[in-house]
């Protein structure tokens, strides 16, 4: 198989409202250049991040998430109590033909993510494949992980790894939390590290999804850290959208 | 009334436009195509623009989610929203078995129709749709 050059961003802890606009930032830089995207990121300040169509009032009925920063993602789904988790966010270009329909896409990115922590020694399912009866979940619910979508993964019944997605003229973003701890924020989800009582090293789990995506989507990742270009375009995000009360607050 | 999809004209970005004629100004009535509707799959929100605003084609009109996904919807014509079908939002179930009726959109007052020399007649946007699927 052809490989397609890639671009890999280096790991960073940010803020909510950096890692939305960097995200926003990576898909329009996809969008004119065409090129695959890869990045991993954690959250420096413990961040509710809620999905594009919720309303905000609607963080009222999670009353331990209250006090959290909060950030109005551009992707759909629920809302996301980010903390102790590692988050990915992939940009495929429309002239990439292995975009195809979205849904093979997600399920077979999140194919990726089962294989490689598997390797790590995190034993995950896609929901449509586990046993239904899980540990409170509800299709309604606020928060995302108390979701169940077929292609979310799941472990010991708790839902660990969720994505959302978002569709330009040209390309097309998907990004997904893994959660590793609980959070006080949201004491009912356990992470991985909870579940399985032990620690999974964050270095080899991302070496291995990235492995992963290279050898699913034909990608040869280069490592290639934010343009100066990128990093002001990212900030005139943050001011028109994501650091915004009128975005946050939207509906 | 039911629309003949095979006289209606088509973005590559699968918004469908029925163009008429009305006072002397063509009036587009814009929706989603069935294949888009299909592969976006369980459309749960949407957003519409507001009456009074004006597009070029290409611009974003609004916005739907779908499982997880949000995907823009664009204009496939130039001009003034004039109308909007405000039920719409609250009855998503009949866009996926009516897309072409009942999941008219919006209706835009077209300012410039040198653009629909671009959009695509029906049996070309099949080939697309063939091509993509």
């Amino acid at each position: 198989m052809t490989l397609n050059l890639g671009r890999i961003v280096p790991f960073q802890k940010l803020s909510g409202v950096e890692n939305m606009s960097l995200d926003q930032t990576l898909q329009e830089s996809v969008d004119r250049q065409q090129i695959p995207t890869l990045r991993f990121y954690g959250w420096n300040v413990p961040t509710l991040s809620l999905g594009y169509f919720q309303p905000f009032l609607s963080r009222r009925t999670h009353s331990p998430s209250l006090l959290s920063a909060c950030v109005r993602r551009a992707t759909g789904g629920g809302a996301i109590m980010h903390h102790r988790e590692l988050t990915y966010s992939l940009v495929l270009p429309q002239s990439i033909q292995m975009i195809g329909p979205r849904l093979d896409l997600y399920e077979k990115i999140h194919a990726s993510l089962v294989r490689a922590l598997y390797d790590c020694g995190v034993p995950v399912a896609p929901f449509r494949q586990s046993d239904q009866n899980q540990c409170g979940w509800d299709c309604d619910a606020f928060l995302c992980f108390r979701r169940r979508t077929a292609e979310d993964l799941i472990l010991h019944g708790y839902k660990v790894l969720g994505s959302a997605q978002r569709k330009s003229r040209s390309s097309l973003l998907q990004h997904g939390s893994l959660l590793l701890d609980a959070s006080e924020f949201a004491p009912e989800l356990p992470g991985v590290n909870d579940l399985l009582n032990s620690r999974i090293q964050l270095n080899e789990l991302i070496e291995a999804i990235t492995q992963n995506f290279s050898d699913d989507l034909g990608i040869k990742w280069k490592e290639s850290s934010f343009s100066s270009e990128e990093m002001t375009r990212a900030n005139e995000i943050a001011v028109d959208r994501f650091a915004s009360e009128r975005w946050l607050c939207r509906r | 009334m039911t629309r003949d999809q095979s006289q209606l004209l088509y973005a590559s970005t699968h918004e469908w436009a029925d163009i008429e004629e009305a006072e002397g100004a063509k009036i587009a009535t814009v929706g989603v195509s069935s294949f888009a509707i299909e592969q976006l799959n369980d459309l749960v929100y949407m957003d519409l623009p507001e009456v009074g605003r004006v597009v070029n084609a290409g611009d974003e009109l609004g916005e739907v989610e779908s499982v997880k996904a949000v995907s823009p919807l664009y204009s496939p014509v130039s001009g003034e929203v004039i109308e909007v079908h405000s039920e719409l939002p609250d009855q998503l179930e009949k866009l996926n078995s009516d897309p072409y009726d009942f999941g008219w959109i919006v209706k835009i007052r077209i300012s410039d129709d040198a653009y629909l020399n671009e959009l695509l007649n029906f049996e070309d946007y099949q080939r697309q749709c063939a091509e993509s699927a």
